[in-house]
């Protein structure tokens, strides 16, 4: 039955035999680092959350019999756990000078049509903007993000439908244009 | 906000979206994390091998255990009938010097003495002796108890006298033992 399962795409981390297990930290890595980083945005935390995933995965994979799809099972694991460490962690604050400049550099890159690139503080600006997006909205960018996950995965790990979370991703992206516009439009005449 | 200004700004966050994703783990990544599991994985099945280890040597302790109380209570089972046999052969040959409470106050320390003393076998030992309609144990009476008790019946009047008779005498050399030890007490402390 083993076979089976293999020879249709699909892990059987249940009866997860070692070379499975093994087949599948070859496989989905990259997966989960991506999902926990991010949620934590910082190498270390990223490396620490997948070890913890996979961790896990080596102690229930007897109890979780028959995955079908281990892909996002795992994309699901790795979500949940860096979800977890995210909330034992402070929350990004910026400086009103680091702010300043990051809209600096905004608006610099909006009048030029040369290649953007982001700075340090463009980057923690957009951290810090996606971080105060309400909840739904937040997870639902945060997993786009990651190239590996279309719509249909991302809707499985947050456990929604597919056109709920295009939804959240269309309003995501709303919320933080209109934040954005604020932004530039305050430094604009305070400049 | 003006719809150049939208466009702007879409076109903008899609290039920052797309630079926000792009999160590559240290090289080895992988490895690192098969290292994790198998060091994960040892203690484990150490714990596993521990705990079997515990659960088998429990079993045999408890059946050394309740080999040595059975054992023990076949023996002391066996003692008592043993002890019991003599006693009840002197005691008929001892009738006719004690009375029928003395023997069986007898019997009765002879019978506590012998009777195991765990307490989980005291229902099986109760049960393995003959239980006894009066208590004491009724014995036959000697030839002395016999005559005495014919008499007794055949003239009361006479057995009432020579009681009271007995009695008194039992009281003079109650009397006469009194004034003996007190004489001899006052002798000493004249010395």
């Amino acid at each position: 039955m083993a076979e089976a399962v293999i020879s249709n795409g699909a892990i059987p981390l249940a009866d997860a035999h070692e070379d499975t297990l093994e087949a599948a930290v070859r496989e989905h890595a990259r997966l989960v680092y991506r999902i926990a980083y991010s949620v934590l945005r910082n190498h270390h935390d990223a490396e620490d959350t997948t070890q913890e995933t996979f961790v896990r995965v080596l102690q229930y994979r007897r109890k979780l019999e028959g995955v079908q799809d281990p892909k996002t099972w795992l994309a699901r694991i790795a979500w949940r756990v860096a979800i977890e460490r995210s909330k034992r962690r402070p929350e990004i604050s910026l400086g009103e000078s680091e702010i300043g400049k990051a809209v600096g550099e905004l608006r610099s890159q909006l009048a030029s049509a040369e290649e953007r690139t982001l700075g340090r503080e463009m980057t923690e600006l957009l951290e810090s903007l996606i971080a105060a997006l309400p909840g739904t909205l937040r997870d639902a960018i945060r997993l786009s993000s990651v190239e590996e996950l279309s719509p249909d995965e991302i809707a499985q790990v947050l456990e929604t439908s597919e056109s709920s979370v295009r939804s959240r991703l269309f309003r995501a992206r709303q919320v933080l244009k209109q934040k954005l516009a604020k932004l530039e439009g305050r430094y604009e005449s305070q400049g | 906000m003006n719809p150049r200004d939208n466009d702007r700004l879409d076109q903008w966050l899609d290039s920052a979206l797309q630079q926000y994703r792009s999160a590559e783990p240290r090289a080895g990544l992988e490895g690192r994390i098969l290292a994790n599991m198998a060091a994960e994985k040892q203690p484990f099945a150490l714990r596993l091998r521990w705990g079997f280890a515990v659960a088998t040597a429990a079993v045999i302790c408890g059946t050394v255990v309740f080999w040595f109380e059975t054992s023990s209570h076949v023996q002391h089972t066996n003692k008592a009938v043993a002890v019991q046999a003599p006693i009840e052969h002197r005691n008929t040959s001892h009738l006719s010097q004690q009375t029928p409470e003395h023997v069986a106050g007898k019997l009765r320390m002879k019978n506590v003495t012998a009777r195991p003393r765990a307490p989980k076998f005291k229902a099986v030992d109760l049960a393995s002796e003959p239980r006894l309609e009066q208590f004491p144990s009724p014995s036959p009476l000697s030839e002395e108890e016999k005559l005495l008790k014919k008499f007794v019946r055949n003239s009361p009047q006479e057995a009432v006298l020579v009681a009271q008779a007995q009695a008194e005498r039992q009281k003079e050399l109650d009397r006469l033992m009194a004034d003996r030890a007190s004489k001899s007490e006052s002798d000493q402390q004249e010395r």
